[in-house]
């Protein structure tokens, strides 16, 4: 009787049988596997010729009222697996062209070895990327880490050569419910991690992690001659189901910032200062998904120091020759990196699904200096409905009076469309 | 006479024993699936014009609350995985390399399965049953949410009465708006004693002419460490596989 039940009940899956169809076997663990990504993009700038930054970057051509650009990017990746330790491989393949300039680049972003200790313990390495804090746009506390772009955060990155590990515990019926352990040993000389530092160094530090009465908490450090001593935290939690907020504050101690006097020279000045970073992540009813973020750097430049270096900066390359190195020097020593000054915004709101298309994303990203009021203004749209196949096209418009830092931008606009293949 | 005999047949029949709706809640879950296992899902999000976009996720459980899913395929999303712990969810992408918080009505796939979907929880430790009624070969359970951080405030259980699986559930937010009906189907035996639907198709109000179809297969039980379900552990899920 039993097996007629049976019977019965398998009856109508062989009626239906078919349509769909599930095979496991392609995805067992597997010794060696790999994956690869195709980034293919095409990019217009239109050029600020009245911009300072125009006028360092563009000095030898300096009739470039726009640049049209390719890239072709190959990002490979693959796992080797032994008994339970693995070598993990990253890599990318680089070509632009544009009108002034051809390049070719190739970088190994990652490769490392890692092993398990036990069910609690692991090891690793080699080269490696570490994410450290919890900002979106900017981590404060990434001591160990090549800064992010943040207009695009979610790129790869290069790691450094390190020795890592982790250690975790986890605690049942307590406030205290994980705790993670990673040590971190990073030495820096010329010829290894070299932008890291160069004087023969063995930088080690910590992170800490606790998950907390539902909070994401870590505490960490970073100790050594190469960039002096970091301490730092973050956190994240949810205050209901839809609306998360996290945070970072990093102390850092003796750190060289480079200045511009009012003899229009370069200084070097030894400080100690404090990053900080709060945000939010918020769903609403209607799906929009909002990120927030309040961004303080103590060590950046102010209003005054940035107005200094554009008005350093627009000296003419030919009479002012002086001058305009001292500008080029500066824009190399700080004054040229993402975000230089003291105090920004991050906002970006996004939708999935549409006007109706469930694959369609739209958003739009703000990042604002607060302290100049300028800002770069990106909409963007996303397709992904063709299977492993992203399309990606955004328009950067950067607003911003003259000495500002956005107005200053060597490009007042750029429109960039992104296919990228997943294989 | 044919009154007692009524009344004794009335007794003796199962419709007279109050049926404990938590109780049989409770081994619904355990016919789905044992407390802690590993299992593969292939996702199907099927669009009105029949086009398919294909998903498949690695997932493992362990105890009340402790959920992975890491994604197999295709390739653009191998790699992904999200971890849940109770009302916590986590979602790793290798790109971004750090856990992101994320909410249980969002969807990491698009189409009409959301997170809580993709890690879901056993049903008795997300909800009570609130009633018990026999339609026909199966049973009606109503569920209501047991907090508000539960994806779903109601829940309308169609349960097969002899191997008891649920059959179809409606779904409902709290302002009694259906949200999406699942329908399952394709009952298989996966070995160790799991009898249990292979298929689950889902369509929503929501979403007018889209479908998601997930497949279930390789279910059985297995034990893990409570290490696995921590977030440094996410990128190193796909080691477990065997």
């Amino acid at each position: 009787m039993k097996k007629l039940v049976m019977a019965l009940l398998f009856l109508p899956s062989l009626l239906q049988a078919e349509e769909f169809s599930f095979d496991l076997s392609g995805y067992k663990k597997k010794s060696f596997e790999w994956n690869a990504d195709i980034f293919l993009t095409a990019t217009h700038l239109q050029l600020d010729q009245d911009s300072t930054l125009y006028n360092l970057n563009f000095s030898d051509n300096s009739d470039t009222g726009s640049l049209s650009r390719l890239t072709a990017e190959l990002e490979l990746g693959a796992v080797y697996r032994f008994t339970e330790a693995s070598f993990t491989f990253r890599g990318k393949l680089e070509a632009v062209n544009d009108e002034l300039n051809e390049e070719q680049d190739s970088v190994i972003q990652a490769f490392y070895f890692s092993d398990k200790l036990n069910n609690n313990a692991s090891y690793e390495l080699g080269k490696r990327v570490l994410k450290w804090g919890k900002g979106y746009a900017w981590n404060p506390v990434a001591f160990a880490e090549r800064a992010k772009d943040p207009n695009d955060p979610d790129l790869n990155r290069e790691g450094y050569i390190l020795a890592t590990g982790d250690f975790t515990k986890t605690f049942i019926n307590t406030d205290l419910k994980t705790l993670s352990i990673t040590p971190l040993i990073l030495p820096a000389d010329k010829d290894i991690n070299e932008d890291f530092g160069k004087d023969d160094d063995i930088n080690f530090g910590m992170k800490l992690y606790m998950l907390y009465n539902d909070i994401d908490i870590d505490l960490m450090f970073l100790h050594g001659d190469s960039r002096g001593t970091r301490l730092g935290a973050d956190f994240s939690t949810n205050i209901t189901t839809d609306f998360e907020w996290h945070g970072e504050l990093a102390f850092l101690q003796d750190q060289t910032i480079i200045n511009i006097n009012d003899s229009n020279q370069l200084t070097r000045n030894e400080t100690d200062y404090v990053q900080a970073l709060i945000g939010i992540r918020y769903l609403t009813q209607s799906e929009l998904t909002w990120i927030a973020e309040y961004y303080y750097n103590e060590g950046g430049y102010t209003d005054t120091e940035l107005q200094r270096f554009y008005t350093l900066a627009d000296a003419n390359p030919i009479t002012q020759a002086t001058l305009f190195a001292v500008a080029q020097n500066a824009l190399s020593s700080g004054f040229g990196r993402a975000n230089p000054g003291q105090q920004y915004a991050y906002v970006r709101v996004s939708k999935k699904d549409v006007i109706g298309i469930v694959y369609l994303s739209a958003a739009f990203t703000s990042i604002i200096n607060l302290d100049d009021a300028s800002a770069s203004l990106i909409p963007e749209l996303i397709y992904t409905g063709n299977e492993n196949i992203e399309i990606r096209g955004r328009l950067i418009l950067l607003q911003g009076d003259d000495n500002t830092e956005f107005g200053e931008k060597a490009n007042a606009a750029k429109l960039e469309v992104r296919l990228s293949y997943a294989f | 006479m044919k009154k007692i005999i009524s009344l004794f047949l009335f007794i003796l029949s199962p419709s007279c024993f109050a049926i404990d709706g938590n109780v049989l809640l409770a081994d619904i879950d355990r016919r789905l699936s044992p407390e802690s296992y590993e299992m593969y899902r292939k996702l199907i999000n099927i669009e009105p014009d029949g086009d398919r976009k294909e998903f498949v996720l690695y997932t493992i459980k362990k105890g009340k609350d402790n959920v992975i899913a890491l994604f197999l395929d295709p390739p653009s999303e191998k790699g992904r995985s999200s971890l849940r712990q109770g009302d916590n969810m986590w979602l790793y992408i290798p790109n971004v390399g750090k856990p992101l918080r994320i909410t249980s009505l969002q969807s990491v796939v698009g189409g009409v399965f959301n997170n809580s979907d993709l890690l879901r929880l056993d049903y008795s430790t997300e909800y009570n049953a609130e009633s018990v009624k026999e339609e026909g070969k199966q049973y009606l359970l109503t569920l209501k949410a047991k907090n508000r951080n539960v994806a779903y405030d109601k829940l309308n259980m169609w349960v097969d009465q002899k191997i008891k699986v649920p059959l179809k559930i409606e779904a409902y937010a709290a302002s009694g708006l259906l949200i999406k009906t699942l329908h399952y189907s394709k009952i298989k035996d996966f070995g160790n004693g799991i009898v249990r639907p292979s298929m689950l198709e889902t369509d929503s109000p929501l979403y007018k002419g889209f479908k998601s179809v997930m497949l279930f297969d390789g279910i059985k039980p297995r034990k893990f460490n409570d290490e696995v379900f921590t977030l440094n552990y996410l990128s190193k899920v796909g080691e477990l596989r065997q």
